[in-house]
């Protein structure tokens, strides 16, 4: 057990550091959801009156498009002179290399979105300084991640996987995309904890879903 | 042998077919309330719950084939994601047609046809996948994944879908806004039964035809592929 | 003195509907240093990649010491073995001495500095230590790429190409490695084009043909060289 959170903290540490320095995933994520919501803010003409379900269904679909392709391209780096067949090669199980890209994605969706926040923040006049906010993020970026990685593991040799992944992955993210979507509805009307807790169960029960789900079927992803 | 099991299906099929669309087009009343137009849910409602049975056979085979390493699993689950998207397209036009004279909209945001939608893109996806992927065991065994996970997602998605139309309810207008589609006479089941067993007879005949083929390119790429020793 | 045995029983592997290997045995113990010969789509590359945990075999067993690790244990298998393939699966963004430590860590290596000294000298990658792999040339990565595959001490050790892309020097370097890892009781499978030179070395020579194995020559040395060259040469010029 201690072993497997060593070499976990060790993928995560290796990811982090790549990412430091050619900054590839960030950029990725945090440019395309950027300009998405600027389009989206001139296509629904949100200067003049919008509702708090629009800005929350822009956010969270720019988001959504931006991660996947962030997630792609976490994967593309390994694919550059095969580094995951090192990783295959070292004595440690499948899942364990699962949850290393699984945790490491999750971070730069989330070091992405300190840059996409603002920016939403200022164009659609919304606070998202907000504990209830925050969770929200945090549980999003968890199922984005989880089912993120879990599919851009299983597109690695397939073709035209820019075009596949996304398609493959939007339809499987509704429940976390509605779920986010109202959250941040309600969240920006000021409802109580009480409403957004359905839909953050929605969001708890598919990260749980698919977490668990994707360590017992790590080890069939990458068997060749 | 297979031939001729294959005829009689065939037959089987085309005659229960010709006898349905008699009874649906000609024989059943027509109802009172949605008025003709209520002709095409004696198409719709059977082809959407084989739809989704054959979802099921998908999810089913999938984990079988991962399971049992077993390649017939593989061609059942192919086959059937292929057909039950046939009918997953024939349930969206024919919903659709009777939407807009009934409800008022071409398409509202109610749970049921959210699922339904989602489930249709996550299968084509799947066959996509499945065909850009290069030919092996690889391909297979990673699309029984996709398969799963499509499963899995789809409670989740209903669930979600449902609290959603609750908070936005969706509006609909027209004649039959306040009332469900069922069927209310005795001649309308009997009509809707036929039809259901028909459309399932034609199922698992064109669900065979394609496991056939399969079955034909999995052994012409076997024979044309493999090393002579 | 080492006494490892690694033995595969009715290997066979298919690509896709492509039959790469079928049926095969081969047996490698402590101290042989056997060359792996046989023409473009021989299977040789494929029965590496087996060898190494890249891929499983459909059928058959690969088995260390009579224990299918390979199947059962395979952590145990992996921390055994040890592989530099034609890709050389080092981080482009990582230094030489970033990737190595990195798959130190993965190896479960306690002192990751210490462990690598010899290897570093020995193979010439002290200036190139801090070194972004991205700016290093072909034969410097492949160099790297073999310390990656010797830094666990593994028991069985697998080259699929390796001397492809080094200068003299190096490849001088490499055979003293190799010779050096079979004094201490490796045993190596090495795959090579420049079949005059690595028969050198080798104890054992094993040809492929078609997936499977045409003839091994157990006991090499100076005076079967030439037979050994002829029949692989008549092999390889069959269709």
């Amino acid at each position: 057990m201690k072993n497997a959170l060593i070499a976990i903290f060790n993928i995560v540490k290796k990811d982090l550091l790549i990412e430091f320095r050619n900054k590839d995933v960030i950029l990725s994520i945090s440019g395309f959801a950027t300009i998405i919501i600027f389009i989206f803010s001139f296509a629904f003409d949100v200067g003049s009156s919008f509702s708090s379900s629009t800005a929350g269904g822009i956010l969270w679909s720019s988001i959504s498009f931006a991660s996947i392709i962030g997630i792609n391209r976490s994967f593309v780096i390994e694919n550059e002179n095969n580094t995951l067949g090192g990783l295959l090669m070292a004595p440690i199980s499948r899942d364990i290399i699962y949850l290393g890209k699984m945790i490491g994605n999750f971070i730069f969706i989330t070091i992405s979105e300190i840059v996409i926040l603002p920016i939403f923040a200022i164009l659609f006049n919304f606070s998202i300084l907000s504990i209830e906010f925050i969770i929200c993020c945090l549980l999003a970026n968890i199922g984005l991640s989880v089912i993120g990685t879990l599919f851009a593991s299983l597109s690695i040799k397939v073709r035209a996987k820019e075009v596949l992944l996304p398609m493959l992955f939007l339809p499987c993210i509704i429940p976390i995309l509605f779920a986010s979507i109202e959250a941040t509805s309600l969240i920006f009307q000021q409802k109580s904890w009480s409403e957004l807790f359905t839909w953050f169960q929605i969001i708890i029960a598919f990260n749980l879903i698919f977490f668990i789900f994707s360590l017992f079927i790590s080890n069939v992803i990458f068997e060749d | 042998m297979d031939n001729i099991i294959k005829n009689k299906l065939l037959l089987f099929s085309s005659f229960f077919m010709l006898v349905n669309i008699y009874l649906i087009f000609i024989w059943v009343p027509t109802e009172a309330n949605q008025g003709a137009i209520q002709r095409i849910l004696y198409i719709h409602v059977p082809v959407s719950q084989i739809s989704m049975i054959a979802i099921i056979i998908v999810a089913i085979s999938s984990v079988l084939f991962l399971l049992k390493r077993n390649e017939f699993w593989d061609k059942i689950a192919i086959a059937s994601a292929e057909i039950g998207l046939l009918y997953g397209t024939i349930m969206l036009l024919s919903g659709i047609l009777w939407a807009k004279p009934v409800w008022g909209v071409w398409w509202t945001g109610e749970a049921k046809l959210t699922t339904a939608l989602i489930l249709y893109l996550i299968y084509v996806s799947y066959i996509m996948f499945r065909n850009y992927f290069p030919i092996g065991s690889q391909g297979q065994r990673i699309a029984a994944i996709i398969a799963i996970i499509g499963a899995l997602d789809t409670p989740l998605i209903y669930f979600a879908a449902n609290l959603w139309s609750e908070a936005h309810p969706p509006i609909v207008l027209g004649p039959a806004s306040e009332n469900d589609s069922s069927f209310s006479s005795s001649e309308m089941r009997i009509v809707w039964l036929f039809s259901t067993i028909s459309f399932m007879i034609f199922f698992v005949y064109l669900l065979r035809v394609r496991y056939k083929l399969q079955d034909n390119i999995s052994k012409y790429l076997k024979i044309t592929t493999e090393r002579p020793n | 003195m080492k006494n490892n045995h690694l033995l595969c029983k009715s290997i066979t592997k298919r690509f896709g509907n492509n039959k790469v290997i079928s049926n095969l045995d081969l047996s490698l113990k402590s101290g042989d240093v056997a060359l792996l010969l046989g023409k473009n789509g021989a299977g040789k590359s494929t029965l590496i990649k087996l060898l190494s945990f890249l891929s499983l075999p459909d059928s058959g067993e690969i088995t260390i010491n009579d224990i299918n690790y390979h199947k059962n244990d395979s952590e145990n298998y992996r921390r055994q073995v040890g592989s530099a393939l034609h890709e050389n699966m080092l981080y482009n963004d990582l230094t030489v001495k970033e990737n190595l430590f990195f798959f130190s860590k993965l190896y479960f290596i306690q002192n990751p500095e210490k462990n690598l000294e010899n290897l570093i000298k020995n193979l010439s990658l002290s200036e190139y230590i801090d070194k972004k792999i991205r700016f290093l040339s072909h034969g410097i990565r492949k160099k790297v790429s073999i310390a990656k595959a010797l830094l666990h001490n593994p028991n069985f050790i697998f080259f699929d190409e390796i001397e492809s892309g080094l200068d003299k020097n190096s490849t001088n370097e490499l055979e003293d490695l190799i010779l050096e890892k079979k004094q201490s009781g490796a045993g190596i499978l090495l795959t090579s084009h420049m079949i005059r030179q690595s028969i050198n070395i080798s104890n054992k020579v094993v040809i492929m043909n078609k997936g499977n194995i045409s003839k091994i020559f157990s006991n090499v040395s100076s005076k079967n060289h030439k037979e050994i060259i002829n029949y692989y040469e008549k092999i390889t010029s069959q269709i």
